[in-house]
């Protein structure tokens, strides 16, 4: 299949005089023309530096993106300079930022703000811009006449459309959207997950949604990756994942989540905290907190293992069958 | 069982410059006790505000609240403080709600020295410190950290450990998992659930997560705008539900199962203001099948089936 980006060994550390942290370890992912994937992990677990780091906005210092190649188009985006970078960022690839409220600038109007990312990356004159930010206000559902307002006078749900529509404004082929929906209340949720369906359908678009919560990958999502401490631990299609769990990390995601339908009594927690970044255990770095580790864990780190087509797990003891 | 707490016609209004602020409007219910009950609800829509009035950080504007047969509304004074020992708050934030001058142990510590639970005996004061510490997960060895030098999972035990110490018989729980990752929330649940039974506590579970909710209580209360639109056991509210808002908040929870469809009601709009609300149901501008009815007046909750009621003009 056409991939639209592949990402190899990417590492991204965070240096500072006392320590160093690794916040993406050896990060491999692909992802094919109009597909969306699910990047799950808790906080801290590199979700959103891996998509700083597509986007080249690791802060620097303390950021260094130490290796890997991320491919997008043919092209290195590691590699190629800053001015090109410009033109691939906010046009070829835009981000969707996860805090509604502090994401938009407070003193210029939304409309501006749309029109903004037009006027920089497509030729148009003011008044061309200005019309197609109108233009994208209706798509996301927000009235044109609004053009002129600040984003005080929105609600959380509808700055969170605003900025869809900022994101989505240049046609992107790869959308990278970091919690989207987290800072909203379910019924609003629902409908901003509707419009990015809706949206990325019209459109063909590419979709790296960044998340923790599991509900909603399971909406949105073709393929799921979930990360562990910068490292992808299970990869899959939606069903192979949920339907197949390997990994106990993934397991014991999945037995956090209290379910509508069953009326269980207790739930399964995964015991004990993520490790801390900067202090990484030298084997596999869920073997503390894991259920079924044994002595090779402890030293090893696991390598990826395909358990079925296109599944990969990586676990030295990867548990068969969804429920065991 | 008995009724530990009971809330009659509760009334919170806010002045603000724009009008009067309907943060909770007329909501009555009751308790029994060591039962839980969940109060669901978006933002907005005075769920917190409920709590903080039942507890007395807010003083309500009409309605009364009894607590074991008494009426304590307009106590204060050394009475307020008495009622404290049985009444306790765990608050939402577990980085903002905890002094960050203060170490673990005198954290827990400053509720038995205000009530002057053991006479001054700083040896069996800090005892009892070590056993709360122990029941709720705390390591001994963190008796003398600060706040700061503790992830979020344990700055929540530490807001458990700050409410138990009073050995209260009631909690008021505002959103405690909220800010918590799902594996760490799944331990606090069951942390608990497991004092729940230990102690016989009743709690007043107040979230927005309806998977939350339906697992850990026993009745549920769905807000909208500050009234209860819907009341019934958490069982039954999640097989069927009557008022339209509840099943659009309910088809609106994403699943984490894969492959399933769902028909999903998508509601129009957003939550209205509650400064000043126009006569009629709360929910009626974005309702699916308001009539004129919903926009002159406002719905009483109705007993549908025995212990399901239900504030809408469609029953």
């Amino acid at each position: 299949m056409d991939n639209i980006i592949e990402i190899k060994n990417l590492t991204i550390q965070y240096k500072t005089d006392e320590r160093t942290v690794e916040a993406v370890n050896r990060l491999n992912l692909t992802l094919a023309r109009g597909e969306s994937l699910g990047l799950v992990g808790e906080t801290g677990a590199g979700k959103t530096t891996t998509a700083l780091g597509i986007m080249g906005l690791i802060p620097n210092p303390p950021g260094i993106v130490t290796e890997g190649e991320i491919i997008f188009e043919g092209e290195d985006l590691l590699k190629i300079n800053k001015h090109k970078l410009r033109a691939v960022r906010g046009k070829k690839i835009s981000m969707i930022f996860q805090d509604p409220m502090t994401s938009l600038n407070p003193v210029a109007t939304v409309g501006d703000q749309i029109a903004e990312s037009i006027r920089i990356h497509e030729k148009l004159s003011r008044a061309d811009a200005t019309i197609k930010a109108k233009e994208m206000l209706e798509l996301v559902g927000i009235p044109g006449e609004r053009y002129a307002e600040y984003p005080h006078q929105f609600s959380g749900g509808m700055k969170q459309r605003v900025i869809i529509a900022i994101a989505l404004s240049c046609n992107p082929k790869l959308l990278l959207a970091d919690e989207p929906t987290t800072a909203l209340d379910v019924t609003i949720q629902a409908q901003v997950l509707d419009l990015i369906a809706k949206l990325k359908k019209e459109q063909n678009t590419s979709m790296i949604l960044i998340t923790h919560d599991l509900g909603v990958v399971a909406e949105v999502c073709d393929k799921v990756a979930i990360m562990y401490a910068g490292e992808i631990v299970e990869y899959g299609s939606l069903t192979q994942i949920y339907d197949n769990t390997c990994h106990p990390y993934t397991k014991g995601l999945f037995g956090s989540i209290p379910d509508l339908e069953s009326k269980a009594d207790r739930l399964n927690p995964i015991p004990g905290l993520m490790p801390d970044p900067a202090n990484l255990p030298k084997g596999c770095s869920f073997e503390p907190r894991c259920t079924c580790s044994c002595e090779k864990c402890k030293s090893n780190n696991p390598h990826m293992v395909e358990v079925e087509a296109g599944h990969f797990v990586k676990c030295f003891n990867y548990v068969k069958g969804g429920n065991a | 069982m008995s009724e530990l707490l009971r809330v009659e016609n509760l009334k919170k209004y806010f002045k603000t410059p724009k009008g009067l602020l309907h943060a909770v409007d007329d909501v009555s219910f009751s308790i029994e006790k060591g039962e839980t009950l969940g109060v669901v609800g978006e933002s907005g829509c005075g769920k917190s505000t409920l709590g903080r009035c039942i507890i007395h950080l807010l003083e309500p504007t009409d309605g009364k609240v009894f607590f074991e047969g008494e009426n304590i509304t307009n106590i204060s004074g050394a009475r307020l403080k008495e009622s404290r020992k049985d009444m306790q708050m765990i608050f939402q934030d577990p980085f903002s709600s905890i002094n960050p001058r203060m170490t673990v142990k005198s954290i827990i510590e400053e509720p038995m020295v205000i009530h002057k639970i053991h006479n001054g005996d700083k040896a069996k004061q800090g005892k009892a410190v070590l056993e709360i510490m122990e029941t709720v997960g705390l390591a001994e060895r963190l008796a003398d950290s600060y706040p700061h030098e503790l992830d979020g999972g344990r700055r929540q035990r530490i807001g458990i450990a700050r409410a138990l110490a009073l050995e209260p018989k009631f909690i008021v729980c505002d959103e405690p998992v909220s800010a918590l990752d799902v594996s760490i929330q799944a331990q606090i649940l069951n942390l608990m659930q497991d004092l729940q039974e230990q102690r016989g506590l009743t709690y007043i579970f107040i979230t927005h997560d309806l998977s939350v909710v339906k697992h850990i209580s026993d009745n549920i209360c769905v807000m909208y705008l500050g009234t209860l639109v819907e009341k019934c056991t958490s069982d039954k509210l999640f097989e069927k539900q009557f008022h339209p808002y509840t099943q659009a908040l309910l088809s609106a929870i994403p699943i984490a199962k894969a492959n399933i469809k769902r028909e999903r009601i998508l509601l129009k709009g957003e939550i209205t203001s509650p400064i000043n609300p126009a006569p009629g149901c709360r929910f009626a501008p974005r309702c699916l099948y308001a009539k004129t009815e919903c926009f002159n007046r406002q719905p009483e909750l109705k007993e549908l089936e025995p212990g399901h009621f239900v504030a809408c003009h469609l029953y």
